[in-house]
């Protein structure tokens, strides 16, 4: 209870924390420049999101054609990645395969997003009764195994690219509503809601115009590494079958089917698709990382 | 020899637009159990004096000249495991502003105790938990066992800051740095801290440098007066000539900023708004605020030279003398 | 306890509160929670055009009745009144249209600027919210406000942390002014600012308040702010109002000992007079479970039997001066022993 005293400017802390951001986009890239992590998971998701636009205009090899000649040739000059046990040279499937996994992961990510925040907002915003109802259907679904739930939506909607979509968002929806309800909670009691219920506004216009606006950054960062994760769990669906079907161009599918011929040693078949996903999910999480870097006061760049 | 001299020191800090020069030449000194308040406001620079004589300047912050001789060993020439080692802590301690904020969260406040005096004197479990009690009753908090098992958000803000006090004098420091100790404390709190620091005082002989924008808080406890004005030293002397005979215009000014009952019309404050440490003013960083300036302000920093009553102010026109005070001869 | 009582003359009352009462359950642990008296039955009124300093250190609830009077946060009891309209009976909507009238300036500069809009936007907004001005003239009254309050229009399009904290709160006072109120709650407006700072910004609050004739209650725990700006003076301890009265009284004859605590710690015009503190031992205790009858007893140096059983009342000790201590009201305890106590701890 002790009165709050605010300390202005202690030039011992203040220039070591650097000033908040301001939106414009010579500050954005200064901070960029400061922090390698960022710079690394940028370039990473650069080189994905070329391959996603790029490579299933102009493939290298036609990534659906069956060529049993060439099949389960190992790495070479000619198929840096080899083979699968079709004959589609898994270089060129690999990077086609960016477009369906990124779509699928950046539209499970908004999904999530947008119906996680709105009900986490009502919940934090209304409070009492609404806040209990909403987060109790919030325990419910994250009470259920990740993979039961995508067979039970497999089982309604049948497989492919949209149920592990939809089976992927919901899993993520109570992460996102209990993030927003707390910030919710948190920018209800802060001065500045204060002096706009004091100045006038209603609680839809405190809600609209200045609780929303300043509880979306942390959600935006945790979106980001979020997006890593969705390709995880989409292409773990797609492995055990629930998802995309094969011979569709799609990292998990692949490794699924790698497996298949685990036995006969084709290592590369698995492996690289593999890789890929882990690299496309480092890319996200060194981006999610410097962004909430640049975005906290606290930590950004002098 | 003086316990602490400060000569010349510089310290900046190195952001985006530039280098931003804190404390542009620092002198003062503290001898052995001296109360020396150090005073300025925002910007001023007083806490980063602090940071820099003990070595604890982080980036983009860093101590870019001069010397800090104590007891005639320049801190600057040591390297951060001996000052750790045997300064920190133990020749010079610090305590700070919100003192719960100092302390870890979730760990009670006993074992963080104990554990700086395992680490810093080698004590025994046991040991350290009897001196941790003692700590605790020489600060004069009662049911000292009780309060070693609260959790730091748990204690008051004075109780807090006892406690710091306590752990700050535990290694028998010979100068105490204290920045900002009562701010955001209760005015009744405020008093009985500066009581138990000068009860502390009395009883070990310690220094203590206190760091404070209020000048108030320094007529309740200080010898001397060192008073910054954006990382420049603006007077230094004795409280009682400061502050009943101010040569400098700013120190004029601090006193005279304050609204008491009974006063009419508007309070004196000082033009302008604090120094831009990116581009400072040229020659003495006062002069655009100063009613006092002369031309030659613009063009030189004035030297630090003694004046009467007794102190050293660096003004190239200062306040005149209060005759009653040079007449009395203090 | 009638408002009456505790407002002078009667006359030409603007703003006053009615046994407020403010209490909050706190979650203890699982299964047990506890209440927590922040306001505890205050009662006082604010003449028309006069200022009404409420002193008080952590714990007293000054900030929280500051807030539940202008319907910031709900009373738990109690009456506020605008006039003779009672606010606390108010439907949502009808009271958003009084909030124009009734305004406030928070303690934290920074933090009662939305971070995400500009200064020049945080003005306007109640401006365009109660539609005081046709569009093309809002900017025009927001670069005025600015003006007023000493902000150059250079600062319209900046965002709050892009200014320093004295022009910060310059904005939050631009923004109160911006609806001409006629009452304003002043919520610790200086306390996180640099002395040379406060001078200016309370400088600016006087003429202000002079100048259009605004009914204000000033909650500082600096007495010396308080002292210079405020006619009559509320001392707060623990949920209760201790004192109050005319300023002169209260710090130069101050009754109730926690008063004459908080007096004595005030700098006089000469810093090194006046080292006399009256000490009050120990620490303000939670407001979760406050003493019961005289909350001051466990630490007052002037304690007797009764104080500790008998729930203490505000009575009169002079015009317009009220005391919650039956020995001060009786007179067996005045400045006098106040003094003559802090002289015992100096010498201690």
């Amino acid at each position: 209870m002790a009165t709050g005293w605010v300390e202005e400017g202690r030039l011992g802390i203040e220039p070591e924390a650097g000033p908040p951001p301001t939106g414009r986009l010579s500050d954005v890239l200064y901070q960029f420049r400061g922090n390698p992590a960022t710079i690394a998971g940028a370039v990473i998701l650069g080189i994905v999101v070329i391959a996603a636009i790029v490579t299933p205009e102009f493939p290298p090899y036609p990534p659906y054609k069956i060529d049993i000649e060439h099949a389960a040739i190992g790495p070479t000059w000619a198929h840096p990645f080899g083979t699968d046990q079709f004959g589609h040279d898994l270089f060129t499937r690999v990077l086609v395969a960016a477009r369906l996994d990124l779509f699928i992961a950046l539209s499970a990510v908004a999904f999530s997003m947008s119906i996680g925040v709105a009900l986490g907002a009502v919940a934090g915003f209304l409070g009492r009764w609404f806040d209990e109802a909403i987060m109790r259907t919030q325990d419910v679904l994250q009470a259920f195994p990740r993979f039961v739930f995508a067979m039970a939506v497999a089982w309604a909607m049948g497989a492919g690219v949209f149920t592990v979509i939809v089976a992927t968002a919901a899993i993520n929806i109570p992460g996102y509503a209990r993030l927003m309800r707390n910030l919710m909670l948190t920018a209800k009691e802060s001065e500045y809601a204060l002096a706009a219920v004091a100045v006038g506004n209603t609680r839809l216009r405190l809600l609209w115009r200045h609780l929303l606006p300043n509880t979306l950054v942390p959600i935006i960062v945790v979106s980001t590494l979020q997006c890593g994760w969705a390709i995880l769990e989409a292409a773990g669906l797609s492995f055990i079958g629930l998802g995309v079907r094969v011979p569709r161009a799609e990292w998990g599918v692949m490794i699924s089917m790698g497996l298949e011929d685990f036995l006969n040693g084709h290592w590369w078949i698995y492996t690289f698709p593999g890789l890929a996903i882990a690299f496309t999910v480092l890319g996200f999480n060194l981006l999610g990382d410097g962004l909430q870097d640049i975005l906290d006061p606290r930590r950004r760049r002098a | 020899m003086a316990l602490l001299e400060v000569r010349d020191l510089r310290s900046s800090f190195f952001i985006r637009s530039g280098e931003l020069r804190v404390i542009d030449g620092l002198n003062f000194e503290i001898d052995e159990s001296e109360v020396v308040g150090l005073v300025g406001e925002t910007g001023s620079g007083k806490s980063v004096t602090a940071s820099s004589v003990i070595g604890l300047l982080k980036r983009p912050g860093r101590v870019v000249g001069g010397e800090v001789l104590w007891r005639g060993r320049d801190l600057r020439k040591l390297d951060e495991h001996t000052l750790e080692q045997d300064i920190r802590g133990k020749e010079i301690s610090m305590i700070f502003q919100n003192p719960r904020e100092a302390l870890n969260p979730v760990i009670r406040v006993g074992r963080q105790i104990t554990q700086v005096l395992r680490i810093k004197r080698g004590m025994s479990k046991e040991a350290a938990h009897a001196e941790a009690v003692r700590l605790l009753e020489s600060v004069h908090i009662s049911d000292p066992e009780q309060r070693l098992r609260a959790y730091p958000h748990e204690l008051s803000g004075g109780m807090a800051q006892r406690i710091m006090i306590a752990l700050a004098l535990s290694a028998q420091p010979r100068l105490l740095i204290a920045d900002e100790p009562t701010t955001g404390l209760d005015v009744t709190t405020q008093y009985q801290i500066v009581q138990l620091l000068r009860e502390l005082r009395a009883r070990t002989g310690m220094a203590i440098l206190l760091i404070t924008h209020d000048l108030a808080l320094t007529a309740e406890l200080c010898d001397r007066l060192v008073v910054l004005y954006a990382g420049r030293l603006a007077e230094v002397g004795p409280l009682e000539h400061l502050v009943r005979s101010p040569r400098h215009p700013y120190t004029n000014a601090l006193l005279q900023s304050r609204p008491h009952v009974g006063m009419t019309g508007d309070i004196p404050t000082i033009p302008g708004s604090v120094a831009d440490m990116m581009r400072p003013p040229s020659g003495c960083r006062f002069h655009p605020r100063c009613p006092n300036a002369k031309e030659i302000c613009t063009e030189l920093q004035p030297d630090l030279e003694r004046m009467p009553p007794g102190q050293r102010a660096a003004c190239h026109n200062p306040v005149p003398v209060q005759e009653e005070v040079a007449a009395s001869g203090r | 306890m009638a408002v009456e009582a505790v407002t002078p003359g009667n006359g030409d009352v603007m703003f006053a509160v009615e046994n407020l009462v403010k209490h909050y359950t706190v979650k203890v642990s699982a299964f047990h929670s506890e209440t927590l008296r922040a306001v505890d039955g205050v009662s006082l009124g604010v003449k028309r055009g006069t200022t009404l300093g409420l002193v008080g250190e952590s714990g007293s609830g000054k900030s929280t009745l500051g807030r539940v009077a202008l319907r910031l946060e709900e009373p738990t009891a109690g009456v506020v009144r605008y006039g003779t309209t009672a606010l606390t009976s108010l439907s949502g909507r009808a009271m958003r249209r009084l909030r124009p009238k009734l305004q406030m300036v928070f303690q934290n500069p920074l933090g009662s600027l939305n971070p995400r809009m500009t200064v020049g936007q945080a003005v306007a907004e109640p401006l365009r919210l109660h539609h005081i001005a046709g569009n093309g003239s809002v900017r025009t009254r927001v670069g005025e406000l600015f003006e007023r309050v000493g902000l150059s229009r250079d600062h319209l399009g900046r965002y709050p942390h892009q200014l320093s904290g004295g022009q910060q709160q310059r904005v939050g006072i631009a923004r109160a002014l911006a609806s001409n109120p006629e009452v304003m709650i002043l919520d610790e407006p200086t306390s996180a600012l640099d002395v040379s700072v406060q001078a200016t910004l309370i400088n600016l609050l006087r003429n202000l308040q002079a100048e259009l004739h605004l009914t204000q209650i000033f909650i500082s725990h600096d007495l010396s702010v308080i002292g210079y700006l405020s006619d009559r003076v509320a001392v707060m301890y623990l949920g209760e109002i201790v004192e109050i009265g005319p300023t002169k009284e209260i710090y130069e004859r101050p009754r109730h000992p926690y008063t004459g605590a908080l007096i004595s710690a005030v700098p006089s015009d000469e810093l090194l007079d006046n080292r006399l503190r009256m000490m009050i031992p120990g620490e303000v205790p939670s407001p979760i479970n406050p003493p019961p009858a005289c909350r001051l007893a466990p630490r007052c140096p002037f304690a007797k039997d009764r104080c500790r059983v008998e729930k203490q009342v505000l009575e009169p000790v002079g015009k317009d001066h009220l005391v919650r201590c039956w020995r001060a009201a009786a007179g067996e305890i005045s400045t006098d022993d106040f003094l003559h106590q802090a002289r015992l701890t100096l010498e201690a």
